[in-house]
Formats: structure tokens, C-alpha cells, sequence
């Protein structure tokens, strides 16, 4: 019985950044875990990701979020993202823990699951799709507006079934 | 660490079994399962033979058990345009939207937790769904096993809502160190 879930990379930011990439992730896994704990520059941000480099349209979500007063059903189509909050009114503390289950195959499309929570402001789930059947080897953390504070955190982690 | 010993980190998350099926397939079942961890996770990426829904539930069996009135569940749900919640007290109904289906892949991550007690019932969460650029759903859902009498779980039994598994779908047993 191998033991699994171990750390490929990790990383604190040393400046603000807008991105960062997880590259060259090896396919020897069966599952990823990318965790980031952190703070946006600014409170419109929101936490995003991108597969291999994939600017185009091809990503969509299902979300469900709680902002402690209201429930949100949210759906999004034809993004060049994969959103994991849709939430803009806080720039945290927050975490975000993404699961990209059978990431390295290469005839289905991706499915990614990412639970994101920031105490102050709300808490949230979402199915994500990136319509390519391609295997994954880059994850991109990214924000918009403007920036990832320095100080954060983002470890990728590898777990392999037996 | 004792002076002139290698640093010793125990492993604390290990893969018990897998499935990775390559042909349709009614069930899984995990057997035997060690009672040697403190918590189990099973990880799947699947899909169901169903049609028409985004999304199957993940029924569970817990020690070849399908006695209905034994399982109780619970569940938070988003449809992408309406958020719903409810409340089953039968076994058939298991972990809400957990797996894809209807050509729609999806995923989950379920947490047995204590599942080697005796003077508890056993429950289980999972966090799981799809999406599919215009239709999909994601669930917070919860079970509860509540026989006679509290057992250790020793197998799990894992279907789609008596749907069979599509060919490809991958479905993970892990045992977590206490």
C-alpha cells in the first residue's frame, strides 16, 4: 500500500503578482490538490484558474455561494477562466482549495472542484469544465484586478491511487 | 528525532485500492478495508450510464447493507440558476449529485470519518458535481448510516443512483493515519 499526497511545488510570494504557474507538473499522479491561502491587492479580485496556458474560451462553472445573508445558484459559460469565487467584496484572508481529479488523461474533459472561503465575506463551491482533452501539466492561479498579495501561499500537491 | 537517526516522517495518506474501470459496471465494492486508518477519503472521476441530468447521486452501502430505513442523508445544491436543499431518509438516495452523467464527467471527494467505530453511527460528506458549459451541478451533501447498532465499517459499496458505471470512470479508496 504506497503512501500518496505529496508536495510537488509550493511557493510564498515574495511581491504582489497577478499570476502564478505551476509548470511541467509531472503525469505520474492520479489527482492534483493546488491549495492557496492568501489576500487580493485589492477587494474586486477574484481567484481564478487557467490550464495549460488555455486563454480561450473554454472553460464554464457551476457555483453555489453563501455570502451569510443570501444563497447564490451561479453558472458561467465561454469563459477564458475557471472562476473559483465569484465574489468581489472582500480581499480576504481567503483559501482556496482546488481538486483536479485525473488531470494527466488525455480523452476526457477536465473536471475541477474548488471550495473557496473567506470568513468575512462568503463561502462557495463550483464545478468547473475545461472543455480539452488534453492532459494537464501547467496550472495558473491568476487574478484580474489587480493583483495577489505578497505573503501568499500555493502548494501543489500529487496523490497517486495504487 | 534521536541523535544519529535519520529524520522518520510517516506516511499518513495511502491508497488502499482503486477501480479504474474499463468496462460499464454496476458497482464497487471496497472490501475488507483495513482498520488500521482513523479516516478513509474515496476520490472518484466519473460518469453514469444515465441520461437526461447533469448528475447522479453516489449511492452508498455500508457492510453490503441496503436496508432503507438504515441510511439518512442530507444535501446543499446548486443547479447553476437555483440553490435547493433537502432531507432523504432512505438508502437508495445516498450522496446528492456527487458523479456526471449523461456524456458529462464529474468528480468527487468523500471523507469517511471515525470509520472504525463502534459507539457511533457512521457518516459521511462529500463535496462533488459537473458542469458542462451551460447545464451541471455542485453538492455539499451528507450521509448517515444508523443501523441497530454502530459498526465499523469494513466495506463500501458505491453505485450511481443504480445507474452502472461508464467505462473510464476512476474511483479511489484511501486510508488517513490519526
Amino acid at each position: 500500500m504506497p503512501a500518496t499526497y505529496e508536495p510537488i511545488a509550493t511557493t510564498t510570494l515574495s511581491s504582489s503578482a497577478t499570476s502564478y504557474t505551476f509548470s511541467s507538473i509531472p503525469s505520474t499522479y492520479t489527482d492534483l490538490v493546488l491549495v492557496v491561502a492568501g489576500t487580493f491587492t485589492n477587494t474586486n479580485s477574484g481567484g481564478n484558474l487557467r490550464l495549460n496556458g488555455d486563454t480561450g474560451t473554454n472553460y464554464s462553472t457551476t457555483a453555489l455561494r453563501g455570502t451569510g445573508t443570501t444563497v447564490y445558484a451561479t453558472r458561467s459559460t465561454n469563459r477564458s477562466f475557471i472562476a473559483g469565487n465569484e465574489d468581489g467584496s472582500s480581499s480576504g484572508p481567503w483559501i482556496f482549495i482546488w481538486n483536479i481529479n485525473n488531470y494527466a488523461n488525455a480523452s476526457t474533459y477536465k473536471t475541477v472542484l474548488v471550495r473557496a472561503s473567506d470568513a468575512g465575506a462568503y463561502v462557495s463551491e463550483t464545478a468547473g469544465l475545461w472543455r480539452s482533452t488534453s492532459a494537464i501539466n501547467s496550472i495558473t492561479f491568476i487574478t484580474f484586478d489587480p493583483g495577489i498579495s505578497s505573503g501568499t501561499t500555493l502548494t501543489l500537491y500529487g496523490i497517486k491511487a495504487a | 528525532m534521536l541523535a544519529g537517526n535519520t529524520f522518520y516522517d510517516p506516511a499518513n495518506f495511502i491508497s488502499i485500492a482503486t477501480f479504474a474501470l474499463t468496462t460499464n459496471t454496476t458497482s464497487v465494492t471496497f472490501s475488507s478495508i483495513p482498520q488500521t486508518y482513523k479516516h478513509l477519503q474515496v476520490r472518484i472521476y466519473g460518469k453514469s450510464e444515465g441520461i437526461t441530468y447533469p448528475t447522479d447521486n453516489l449511492q452508498i452501502s455500508f457492510n453490503g447493507s441496503s436496508t432503507s430505513g438504515d441510511y439518512a442523508s442530507h444535501y446543499l445544491l446548486s443547479s447553476g440558476s437555483a440553490a435547493s436543499s433537502g432531507a432523504r431518509t432512505t438508502w437508495g438516495d445516498g450522496l446528492f449529485n456527487m458523479v456526471g452523467r449523461n456524456g458529462t464527467w464529474g468528480s468527487c471527494v468523500v471523507d469517511f470519518l471515525d470509520y472504525t467505530s463502534t459507539n457511533k453511527f457512521a457518516t459521511v460528506r462529500g463535496i462533488g458535481g459537473s458542469d458542462a458549459n451551460g447545464s451541471g451541478n455542485i453538492a455539499l451533501s451528507s450521509v448517515l448510516w444508523h443501523p441497530s447498532s454502530p459498526a465499523a465499517i469494513t466495506s463500501i459499496t458505491l453505485d450511481p443512483n443504480g445507474n452502472t458505471w461508464s467505462s473510464g470512470s476512476h474511483i479511489a479508496l484511501y486510508g488517513i493515519k490519526g
